[in-house]
Parts: C-alpha cells; sequence; structure tokens
C-alpha cells in the first residue's frame, strides 16, 4: 500500500465517522431509522480511488464509529457493517451498468445495503417472512429517498473535486 | 481508478430506475392487505402452549379448558369474541367482536390472536 493511500484512507475515514456519529445524533421518528449520509463518503471513495479503498474506509467507518456511539458487538452494529459490505457489493456491481449516473448507483447502494441488513435480520433476529413483507415497500421507499439525496450530494462533491483538479 | 470521472451526475436511467422504485414500494403499501392471506387466522393460545388456530373465514363456536374454568370463543363474520367466560372479571366478553389485534383473559390464561402482530418483531 502506497503512503498516499494510507493518507486518503486516514482522511476519509476520519469524515466519514465524523459524520456517521453526528447523524446518531439527530432525532428520527423511529429509532433505527438513518439518513446513511456517511455513505456518500463511501460513494465519492469508490469513484474516485476504486474499491479497495472505499472497502477499507467502510471497515473503519463502520468499527469505529460504532465504538463511539456504544453499539459495538450488538445487534446495531452487525447490521450496519452487513449493510455497509453489502452496499459496497452492489455497488461495485451496478458500476457495470454503462448509463447508469452517479444518483442511480447511489440508490443500488442503499438498496442492496438495506436488502442485505434485512436479509441478515431475518436469519439472525426476526425469522418471520411476513415481516419482511410487511416492513419491504417502506424500506425500498426509505433507501431510494435517502440514496437519491446521497447521489446528488456525492455527484456535486465529485464536480466540484474534478473543477479545481484536486486530486 | 478515476471510474467517477466520466459519469453524469443524474442520467436517464437514474430517473427510471427511481420511479420505477417509486412506484413498486408505493403500489407495494397499496396492495400489502392482498399479500397477507396468512392473517386469516385465528389463534388460540390456553395457558402458555397452542390450543389450535383456525380461520377467520369459517364461523364456528368452540370451548377451552382453562384452569380455573371454560371460555366459550365465537368466529362469526371475520371477527372474534369471547362469549363466556370462567373468570371473575369478564372483560375478555366485555371487549366484544374483535377484526385484529388480540383478546387476553389473564385470569384463565386465554390468548386469542387474530393473524400476527408482525411489525412489533422489527421495531422492538
Amino acid at each position: 500500500m502506497q503512503l498516499q493511500d494510507k493518507q486518503k484512507i486516514a482522511v476519509l475515514s476520519a469524515i466519514a465517522i465524523a459524520i456517521h456519529s453526528i447523524e446518531n445524533l439527530i432525532p428520527m421518528p423511529v429509532p433505527w431509522l438513518r439518513l446513511g449520509l456517511s455513505n456518500i463518503i463511501t460513494l465519492i471513495a469508490f469513484l474516485l480511488f476504486g474499491l479497495r479503498i472505499a472497502m477499507l474506509i467502510t471497515l473503519i467507518r463502520i468499527t469505529v464509529s460504532s465504538m463511539l456511539i456504544g453499539t459495538f458487538p450488538g445487534p446495531a452494529f452487525i447490521l450496519s457493517l452487513s449493510g455497509g459490505f453489502t452496499g459496497l457489493a452492489g455497488l461495485c456491481f451496478s458500476s457495470i451498468i454503462p448509463f447508469l449516473g452517479i444518483t442511480g448507483l447511489s440508490v443500488m447502494a442503499a438498496l442492496s445495503n438495506i436488502s442485505g441488513q434485512l436479509i441478515v435480520a431475518y436469519f439472525l433476529f426476526i425469522k418471520r417472512p411476513e415481516a419482511v413483507l410487511v416492513i419491504a415497500p417502506f424500506l425500498i421507499l426509505l433507501s431510494t429517498t435517502t440514496g437519491t439525496v446521497n447521489g446528488l450530494i456525492s455527484a456535486g462533491i465529485i464536480r466540484r473535486i474534478n473543477n479545481k483538479d484536486m486530486i | 481508478m478515476g471510474l467517477g470521472l466520466n459519469r453524469k451526475a443524474f442520467s436517464l436511467l437514474d430517473g427510471a430506475l427511481i420511479t420505477s422504485l417509486l412506484v413498486i414500494s408505493i403500489s407495494g403499501f397499496i396492495f400489502m392487505d392482498k399479500f397477507l392471506p396468512d392473517s386469516d387466522s385465528v389463534r388460540v393460545e390456553v395457558d402458555g402452549r397452542l390450543h389450535g388456530i383456525y380461520p377467520l373465514f369459517e364461523d364456528r363456536l368452540l370451548t377451552v379448558h382453562g384452569p380455573i374454568g371454560d371460555t366459550v370463543i365465537e368466529i362469526k363474520n371475520r371477527s372474534v369474541r369471547v362469549v363466556s367466560s370462567a373468570c371473575p372479571n369478564k372483560l375478555c366478553v366485555h371487549q366484544g367482536f374483535i377484526k385484529r389485534g388480540s383478546i387476553i383473559c389473564l385470569p384463565n390464561r386465554v390468548v386469542i390472536t387474530i393473524g400476527v402482530s408482525s411489525v412489533d418483531a422489527i421495531t422492538g
């Protein structure tokens, strides 16, 4: 691993941890509902630096911020981690599709994130198929919305980075 | 490297993807009742043990034997009630017909549930 890569990972992880932890303080109507704003960093890292760096940032971000929040080895951490990695896998697969824009990639990542979490939750905690069926439309609506918002923000950030030629 | 540099912020395909997902989820909300035929059943538990699961659409009268006596349950017109009970306060009888949720008779340890309370499994 190059020193430059390490610096990128450190800086991006720090930003992602900060976003993830601060987001946790925002009150939500339902406790397990999250905006997933830290996925913006994952998306940008994937688009600019590739899968390997994005994966490391996701792992560091989820582990460290769940330690900060206090959910570290519990179910919330397991769900968060599985969601993070299935989201990244979904992002990687959908990046093969040529005409998908950054917003579309973000929506695909959000969908795979929530599907991964739902599958893990089903096998570990819920074990009731009808519960998954009831919650599915709500989760699709939610992840589509947050995915779109995150995608548009990421696209804006990437455009600015390109214009200023910062990399 | 640089995968994102030649991608549009928002393409036509993105719009199509988001629109179709919104349509899927909203129609999911609307047709939810039709996807859940399993809630057409009545589950009767006595003293912590399952007594039986009965279809909601078949009218019937059944008697279960609890620790302090008999409880008579009636299923009629897709709803359930307790007709008579051996319990002292008769709260279960006063609850009348229910179409969803549950009737719980604590003294006689009888629990009648329509369908399954599935949302609680996730929020809880």
